[in-house]
């Protein structure tokens, strides 16, 4: 039987990097995909991912609630992406040390969908743009993500009901940006939904 | 579109990206000891405690005072051998006026403390240091003393009667002369010298140089007899 991911943590936070790569692999496509949702670049994402939980490591004395792994490491990747530039220089020398890439992978049959995933999330973030960061943020991971309002909250290290007012005004405004949004929209299932 | 309702892609990782990744993240963790640009584990305030305990010694280095001389100034006295309570040591200068001396001050620093020094270029010689010395001087500064920069004299701007004193007389001793520090006020001649008594050794002489000066005296050389 796999380990959960708290006992991952747990055993990581002793300074196993054996349970904190399986950490990585265990949650590694939902980061990926999160990240992208932030950033509208699969290869942006990617080495987001990698920073993400580079920083997880250093943060590893974090004490965690049991299976809440995945939600801090959400919190961590919306700082980490808040501060992208800032954290790029600052793993810029990390980045530098990783052995070098091997040739890519031929991915092309996918070359085109993600081109059209790339517009697509862009273009969607473009309207998000026009949102407060911190409603951004909340709507990201509770509207895109499915995070629930707690585990949002303890991702942005908020109290609920602060995500709760947040979500409810970023869907607002997202209302008034885009009149052919209605009510009827709340029923659409989420990303977390559309991943199982 | 509506950015609400929107449904955002998701894919995996672009095959073997996942692994490389894998690699490259137990790379890293195996490698934080080393790891100078990512802080692991330790936070930013941790860090921060060994510096502030090394500002903290080093303060108390420089100002805690020992027997009338701070540690620093006796750290100082430890690599040059050459201060104690501000005053040179006659027996511990090996020779006078060589690139890389030091020129003393004339008085006790205005401070209180015991030692205001800079190192200046001085691409002629020794003088410069007792030029720029007696400029401070004049000006008030508290700097009591200035020191050519090692390597920054060259052997040229060496007055030919240091040469001669060096293979001559012994250094630092009294019949020493002190030379110096600009051209003599009247305009006559390059020298107006007197001698006078150094029981302190040259130190006198360049007190008594620094005095003259201050007195605008066109006296431009003092000797220890």
């Amino acid at each position: 039987m796999e380990p959960d991911d708290s006992t991952l943590w747990e055993r990581s936070r002793a300074g196993h990097a054996d349970a904190f790569t399986a950490l990585f692999e265990l949650h590694a496509r939902a980061i990926y995909n999160f990240c992208f949702r932030r950033t509208g670049e699969w290869s942006a994402a990617e080495d987001l991912l990698s920073l993400v939980f580079l920083e997880a490591w250093r943060h590893r004395e974090k004490e965690l609630p049991p299976g809440k792994v995945l939600p801090w490491l959400y919190g961590i990747a919306t700082n980490v992406i808040r501060n992208r530039r800032r954290s790029e220089r600052r793993f810029r020398a990390a980045l530098a040390r990783m052995p070098v890439a091997p040739p890519e992978h031929d991915f092309g049959d996918q070359a085109d969908e993600r081109l059209d995933d790339e517009r697509q999330m862009k273009e969607a973030l473009a309207r998000l743009a026009s949102l407060p960061r911190r409603e951004q943020d909340v709507f990201v991971l509770c509207a895109w993500t499915g995070l629930s309002y707690e585990d949002a909250a303890l991702a942005l290290e908020i109290p609920v009901g602060t995500v709760r007012s947040r979500l409810s005004r970023a869907r607002q405004h997202l209302r008034e940006l885009d009149p052919s949004c209605g009510h009827e929209q709340s029923g659409t299932p989420s990303v977390e939904e559309a991943l199982k | 579109m509506n950015t609400e309702s929107f449904i955002p892609p998701v894919r995996d990782l672009p095959p073997g990206r996942l692994a490389l990744r894998t690699q490259h993240l137990r790379s890293a963790i195996a490698d934080n000891r080393r790891f100078h640009g990512l802080p692991f584990p330790s936070t930013p305030r941790v860090r921060l405690v060994p510096a502030l305990v090394a500002l903290a010694v080093l303060t108390a280095l420089a100002l805690v005072p020992i027997g009338g001389a701070s540690l620093a100034t006796r750290a100082i006295d430890g690599v040059g051998g050459v201060w104690r309570s501000g005053l040179p040591l006659k027996a511990q200068q090996p020779r006078p006026y060589q690139p890389g001396d030091k020129v003393w001050t004339t008085e006790p620093p205005r401070d209180g403390s015991d030692r205001v020094a800079i190192t200046i270029p001085c691409p002629n010689g020794t003088d410069d240091a007792a030029r720029k010395l007696f400029e401070l001087d004049r000006e008030g500064s508290p700097i009591n003393e200035v020191n050519c920069a090692p390597g920054s004299i060259p052997t040229s701007a060496i007055p030919p009667e240091v040469e001669l004193m060096k293979s001559h007389l012994p250094p630092s001793h009294p019949g020493d002369k002190v030379w110096t520090t600009e051209p003599p006020h009247n305009g006559i001649g390059d020298r107006v010298a007197i001698t006078i008594p150094c029981p302190d050794g040259t130190i006198d002489a360049a007190r008594k140089l620094a005095e003259l000066g201050r007195a605008g005296s066109t006296v431009n050389e003092v000797d220890c007899r």
